[in-house]
């Protein structure tokens, strides 16, 4: 299969997903509103990428268009998005379908709605092996037994039997993202896997995932909103506002120098032990209505440096030096060359 | 365990059962004239008396619960389904197919279902087949709604979400996952419309368009005594008292179901307070 982007086969060293200026519109009464657009970015296999965000900013939109499970009233209107070398957008739907689940794997925020509470946690696990595989009924339960044991779940083969009501919530979401890997797949989309969880479970489901992720040098899309878990567990983060990418680079580049002034003021509205008795930085306004963006930097309104060419126009992309691996690195800001060199600052 | 509450499903087996094993019950022939005995009042012997034709009306009230019921049967299984396949289709997939059925569904909630069905016999003809299509034509409309706004919501749950990106096929969904979730609030439909249908049935047999002689139903049975009712009260009364028993032993019936079914959700509130 032929690269969309640059004509040549897929590589194994190549991303495993590539998404080149995706843009969804919504049909609403008040007209169109376009919640994700022109966003690119790349996963590369064995690394995590996250996907950071307010509500509403468009990042779990943009995993269900990779998907092409959009609400009703959502479409793609443009953008590429590459996958193991094809273009899932151009994809008939019966190739789509063998690949959802069986080379891409998805985890939910809450484990409470992600199981069927009518049939026990093991046959959901075999289900999905039987649609990707279609072994005998005995081969799918050993492996979704298997399954079970990848993610720790105790005893799985007793718990195979036991339906979603019995699970603890931490059971659950590993039992999802049993159901996730069940296939091995070689892009796991996580949207806020940890939210919904007690803050003493995220440790070890993110953990888990760790280890799943090193086995098979799975590609992870991560969706959150929480900074701490994107610092300590992701390689690259792509920051969103207002249906946009802002800023995006590896993890350590971003949060030491931050070249956007909305990843600044985030990473300021952090509280931390270590700094005590510090002014708590909180960004005044809201983030505006998709109805009603501004003509300019979609931040313009609430951002600190705002001039007045922010206001007038959208900016350039401001690419950052290369790094070490040469993913996508820069800021979609006026002023991003000057907040890097401490000419300007957003306190 | 309180016997009351048993009496209604008890009923309904008793009735259930004697149409099932009609021809192995140590009843009289339903067709066999004996105009010797005709318009006799109940007795010991003719519990329910017997008709013009000296034929024993309680034989023919169980033979009739065995044409009725099966009626009942097939119009639910007919109506229930295509009402449940069309509502599960429309409130899973939406848009168009969506918006034509359901306001096919409106079309036909306009008009009452007896008028519905008695126009549809009209125009398909008599006949036990024909019955239970125009009963069903009646009564889909009631399912393809409810079946619907359940799929709307469950469609919104993640492990439904989640089966659709794990590969499973649209009747997969739909038959594993949307219908499995939703069996309690079918089940009550189910009741709901099992006594629509006995009375649509009765309905049409009296009027002619249903169930043809010789064969009994219950109403065919009412129409026909309906001519010797200052006479002979007890052809029409004694299967109309069980037509009316029946409908109210499936109304409790269901209603049973549906407090069980209830329980495991009520009783954390109850703790509550």
């Amino acid at each position: 299969m032929n690269n969309p982007f640059n004509g040549r086969r897929w590589r194994l060293s190549d991303p495993v997903l590539e998404v080149k200026n995706l843009s969804v519109e919504i049909a609403t009464p008040s007209g169109l509103i376009r919640p994700v657009d022109d966003v690119s970015f790349t996963v590369e296999a064995g690394r995590t990428l996250a996907l950071v965000g307010e509500s509403g900013s468009g990042k779990s939109l943009s995993c269900l268009s990779l998907l092409r499970v959009l609400p009703q009233g959502a479409r793609v209107v443009g953008g590429q998005v590459s996958f193991e070398g094809q273009n899932l957008l151009e994809l008939p739907e019966a190739a789509m379908h063998r690949l959802r689940g069986r080379r891409i794997g998805t985890v939910l925020q809450d484990p409470h709605t992600s199981l069927d509470p009518l049939f026990s946690v093991g046959q959901q696990i075999s289900e999905i092996i039987q649609y990707q595989q279609a072994p005998a009924r005995g081969v799918a339960r050993e492996r979704s037994v298997e399954a079970m044991r990848r993610v720790h779940i105790p005893a799985p083969a007793e718990r195979y039997h036991s339906y979603p009501h019995q699970f603890s919530g931490g059971m659950r979401q590993r039992a999802a993202i049993a159901m996730a890997v069940a296939c091995n797949p070689s892009l796991l989309i996580a949207d806020e896997p940890t939210t919904a969880l007690d803050v003493t479970l995220r440790m070890q489901v993110l953990r888990l995932l760790a280890e799943l992720q090193a086995e098979h040098r799975m590609a992870m899309l991560f969706v959150t909103h929480d900074l701490h878990i994107v610092r300590y567990f992701c390689d690259d983060v792509a920051v969103m506002y207002a249906g946009r990418i802002v800023e995006q680079g590896p993890v350590e580049q971003v949060f030491d120098a931050p070249a956007h002034p909305y990843t600044a003021s985030l990473l300021q509205a952090i509280p931390k032990l270590s700094r005590r008795r510090t002014r708590l930085l909180a960004i005044d306004g809201q983030p505006p209505a998709f109805s009603a963006l501004p003509s300019g930097c979609r931040f313009a309104p609430r951002c600190p440096l705002a001039e007045p060419r922010c206001h007038a126009q959208y900016p350039e992309w401001q690419p950052r030096a290369a790094t070490l691996n040469g993913s996508a690195s820069g800021a979609a800001c006026w002023r991003s060359e000057e907040l890097l060199d401490g000419r300007v600052n957003i306190q | 365990m309180r016997i009351d509450r048993y009496l209604a499903p008890a009923f309904l087996a008793v009735v259930v059962l004697g149409a099932l094993f009609a021809p192995w019950l140590p009843l009289f022939d339903r067709d066999a004239i004996d105009l010797a005995s005709a318009l006799q009042p109940p007795s010991g012997l003719h519990w329910f008396g017997t008709d013009n034709l000296g034929r024993d009306t309680f034989t023919r009230v169980i033979y009739g619960s065995r044409t009725s019921l099966s009626i009942v049967v097939a119009a639910v299984v007919a109506g229930g389904g295509l009402g449940c396949l069309l509502g599960l289709l429309a409130g899973y997939r939406g848009g168009w197919f969506d918006a034509i059925i359901m306001r096919a569904a409106d079309l036909q909630y306009s008009l009452p279902p007896v008028i519905l069905a008695l126009v549809a016999t009209v125009a398909l003809g008599t006949g036990m087949v024909n019955l239970v299509m125009a009963i069903s034509l009646a009564t889909w409309p009631r399912f393809a709604r409810i079946v619907r706004a359940e799929a709307l919501h469950l469609r919104q749950r993640d492990f439904v979400l989640l089966a659709e990106l794990g590969g499973a096929s649209v009747a997969r969904v739909l038959w594993h996952h949307l219908l499995p979730n939703m069996l309690t609030t079918v089940m009550v439909l189910v009741t709901l419309d099992i006594g629509l249908i006995v009375t649509l049935e009765a309905t049409l047999s009296f009027l002619g368009l249903g169930v043809q002689p010789p064969d009994p139903s219950w109403g065919t049975m009412i129409a026909d005594g309906r001519g010797y009712l200052s006479q002979a009260w007890w052809l029409t009364a004694m299967p109309g008292a069980v037509l009316v028993l029946t409908i109210l032993a499936v109304n409790a019936t269901g209603k049973l179901l549906r407090t069980r079914n209830e329980q495991p959700v009520q009783r954390p509130e109850v703790a509550l307070v």
